[in-house]
């Protein structure tokens, strides 16, 4: 028996000190980051391999223009939700940081919640291009005119309309300027063609805040409380049952054109006006091959007195945790990885984006290259739109707002179905959509 | 005499006894009530347990079939059985070999841990279970509560205070860090406590007249005895550390290190999806459990009941 005691002793006394040890644990000093050839480690996050793919082309820019400065960046692609919980997790106990992060648009205001964000203030070193940059972009990831992330692309909403299908319906898609004209052009096409013409999307939240933003509202009032039953977006939302009592848009299949069963709808000529962020060249190009030629770009339908023409929809803010010990370095290095023009020519020419550097825009080599993959898709340059609306690219601050991520999960589970499928009335849906998220924000 | 004739007919009463003895198995074989019932009932319950299995396989058919398709389209379509045949290609057998990225490597990681896992898992847990069952010291009772109320934490509860600790200890990005943690795993102690209990104790008193030594006794005598139980918790546990994916995706920062579901999410991405390697990826991810299960399912159904129903 004295060997059995002396056995369950041990055993307890070695689980005790496992966690012991486990408990006293080192002190979480940053590790250090430079390398002996005087390079300096960054690690970084993303949720997307074409990030990846493209960061690590900017970091061989970089060390070229800077050889004192030489970095040594590791990127580590994580699952996409799966990401921003590990960095949740990673900011709030303030260990395992990267030193650069990915954050996805509706995830971003999470991030900067409270008076002291857990992301380095980024707005000095936005400030050499700052003049170029689309600056609705930089208000996306700012709070209180602090900058706390880079844009990746402007996403301007433009609209998609495949020519071939409009002319054999007798429509001119040039002559679309309002979304009245857009409902009279879709209803005369469903009646021609008995085909939807447009999108009610029910799984993503993308017309209905562009809508909201040229009528001028908002999704939150001044003090931050919900308000998504305002005037605004009500009219807003009543805009588009009414296209869709009149025919003019339908839901789609994958319930955005974002979406596997929705390209192929799209690609097989089901629809034929898509209206969408910019960035939606790259689906076109990549999933809808059977529409080559035959997509034209225009600027997306607005009011006559709307507020702003477009705003941009979707994005990537990248940020810098407060944590890094490499943060200055960090921080140029990104400044130059997303904002340069030269950052800007490579997120055209290789992910397909339109570029948040508006001196590229401009700069007709690179726009009207004939040999780019989406010069040669489309018929008209999506540069020649994104000139035409320059000035009037607006921000929907209720993106940036921390609780946009709740507005956004009730509307794309709940409510566009009500209103889109299930044809609530707007009123209605939005009532029942401002009492649920009252309720949820404790509001 | 009238009423003796039919008897008379029948079989005198002395014959009641072969007759009766007729008449059983006559029932067996021509009573159609009874045969009926147990033929229908047992029909009733094949054709349920049909159901039961087709509504298991169809989406592990359909994963198969998806296989040789474009991935895209399986997905643009739904699960669908209408199946073009001419469409059927190796193109994604031929891709997963040859240029599938880190996805061996991925599949190895997993491979590597799961095993190491498991195999440590038992070890520790049968350990401290043999304990609890075989052994009486002070506080016993105290101690094995306490290994039961570990079982009512959830592990989003420990997650962050984990993380902290391990990060602390600098084994953030290491392997060890995603065993170590849960080598002693309250349900497996549980399972195997109640398993041990149903060991004679003779048995052990027998090897110590023998003089076999306390950890002879364990490794030779109820290790051998203890096998389904092993068994069912090898499968348990194999499948829990295959499907891993939390804890080791918070730990992990290098890619490389990545496991086989962590790397299969990655090709989900808001920038478009890489299905095919999604689809014939989850198919094979399902290899080793079916392996593991075809290995030890003789002694699965015999570990489970074992361990519920003694102790």
């Amino acid at each position: 028996m004295s060997k059995l005691r002396n056995g369950a002793i041990a055993l307890v006394a070695a689980t005790a000190v496992t966690a012991l040890a486990a408990c006293s644990g080192g002190g979480g000093a940053a590790e250090p980051s430079t390398n002996p050839d005087g390079s300096t480690n960054l690690n970084m996050w993303t949720f997307a391999d074409v990030h990846a793919a493209y960061y690590e082309a900017m970091a061989e820019k970089w060390n070229e223009a800077n050889p004192d400065q030489e970095i040594k960046l590791e990127v580590t692609v994580y699952p996409y939700d799966d990401m921003h919980n590990k960095l949740q997790l990673a900011l709030n106990s303030g260990e395992g940081l990267p030193d650069v992060v990915d954050i996805e648009v509706n995830k971003f205001a999470n991030f900067v919640k409270g008076s002291t964000p857990p992301l380095m203030d980024l707005t000095e070193a936005a400030a050499p291009y700052r003049d170029d940059v689309v600056q609705a972009r930089l208000d996306l990831y700012s709070k209180d005119d602090h900058v706390y992330g880079f844009p990746t692309h402007v996403g301007a909403f433009v609209a998609f309309y495949n020519t071939e299908l409009l002319e054999g319906a007798g429509i001119d898609y040039t002559t679309i300027k309002t979304w009245d004209d857009f409902r009279e052009a879709g209803s005369k096409y469903h009646e021609a063609t008995d085909k939807a013409f447009g999108v009610a999307s029910t799984g993503v939240n993308f017309i209905e805040p562009l809508i909201t933003a040229q009528l001028g509202g908002e999704y939150f009032d001044a003090d931050g409380n919900v308000q998504v039953n305002s005037p605004e977006v009500v009219e807003a939302v009543s805009m588009v049952q009414e296209m869709q009592d009149a025919g003019a848009v339908s839901t789609i299949p994958g319930g955005s054109p974002d979406d596997e069963q929705a390209y192929g709808a799209i690609n097989d000529g089901d629809y034929a006006a898509i209206v969408y962020p910019a960035w939606y060249t790259s689906r076109y190009v990549d999933y809808m091959p059977d529409l080559d030629g035959k997509i034209a770009i225009a600027p997306a339908p607005a009011q006559d007195d709307a507020v702003v023409r477009t705003i941009g929809g979707g994005g990537t803010g990248t940020a810098i945790p407060v944590a890094s010990p490499n943060q200055d370095l960090a921080s140029e290095w990104l400044a130059f990885a997303k904002l340069s023009p030269e950052a800007n020519v490579a997120v055209w020419e290789e992910l397909g984006f339109d570029p948040v550097n508006m001196s590229v825009w401009e700069d007709e080599e690179v726009t009207k290259n004939p040999e780019n993959k989406f010069n040669k898709y489309f018929q008209t340059n999506l540069f020649d739109v994104l000139n035409e609306v320059k000035d009037d690219i607006g921000h929907l601050p209720s993106f940036s707002d921390p609780n946009w991520p709740a507005v956004d999960n009730t509307f794309t589970t709940v409510t566009l179905n009500d209103l889109y499928e299930n044809r609530v009335p707007a009123q209605d849906a939005l009532d029942k959509a401002q009492s649920s998220l009252q309720n949820e924000l404790g509001q | 005499m009238v009423a003796q004739q039919p008897v008379t007919q029948d079989g005198p009463p002395q014959q009641a006894g072969p007759a009766e003895g007729d008449r059983r198995p006559r029932r067996a074989v021509s009573g159609d009530g009874p045969r009926f019932s147990h033929t229908a009932g047992a029909w009733i319950q094949t054709g349920f347990l049909v159901v039961i299995a087709v509504i298991a396989l169809v989406p592990l058919v359909a994963i198969f079939v998806g296989t040789f398709q474009d991935g895209n389209d399986v997905i643009r379509r739904g699960m669908s059985f209408d199946v073009d045949l001419g469409g059927l290609s190796l193109v994604n057998y031929a891709m997963l070999f040859t240029d599938s990225g880190p996805y061996f490597r991925w599949f190895g990681n997993s491979l590597v841990l799961t095993v190491v896992q498991v195999v440590l898992t038992l070890l520790v847990s049968s350990f401290v279970a043999y304990g609890f069952a075989m052994y009486d010291f002070r506080g016993k009772s105290l101690w094995f509560v306490m290994v039961l109320l570990v079982m009512t934490v959830p592990f989003e509860m420990l997650m962050l205070p984990l993380y902290v600790q391990v990060n602390d200890m600098g084994l953030a990005d290491t392997y060890t860090v995603i065993v170590l943690p849960f080598l002693a795993q309250a349900v497996t102690i549980f399972f195997f406590r109640q398993y041990f209990l149903g060991i004679p104790k003779d048995l052990l008193e027998a090897g110590r007249v023998d003089g076999v030594t306390e950890y002879g006794i364990f490794f030779r005598i109820v290790l051998p005895i203890s096998k389904p139980a092993m068994a069912a918790m090898a499968i348990l546990n194999g499948m829990i550390c295959w499907n891993n994916f939390l804890w080791p995706l918070l730990v992990l920062r290098s890619p490389e290190k990545f496991t086989l579901p962590i790397g299969l999410n990655t090709l989900l991405t808001p920038y478009g999806n890489n299905y095919e390697l999604l689809i014939i990826g989850a198919f094979f991810s399902l290899i080793p459990i079916l392996v593991l299960f075809l290995a030890f399912q003789r002694y699965f159904i015999e570990g489970m009941t074992a361990g519920a129903v003694k102790g």
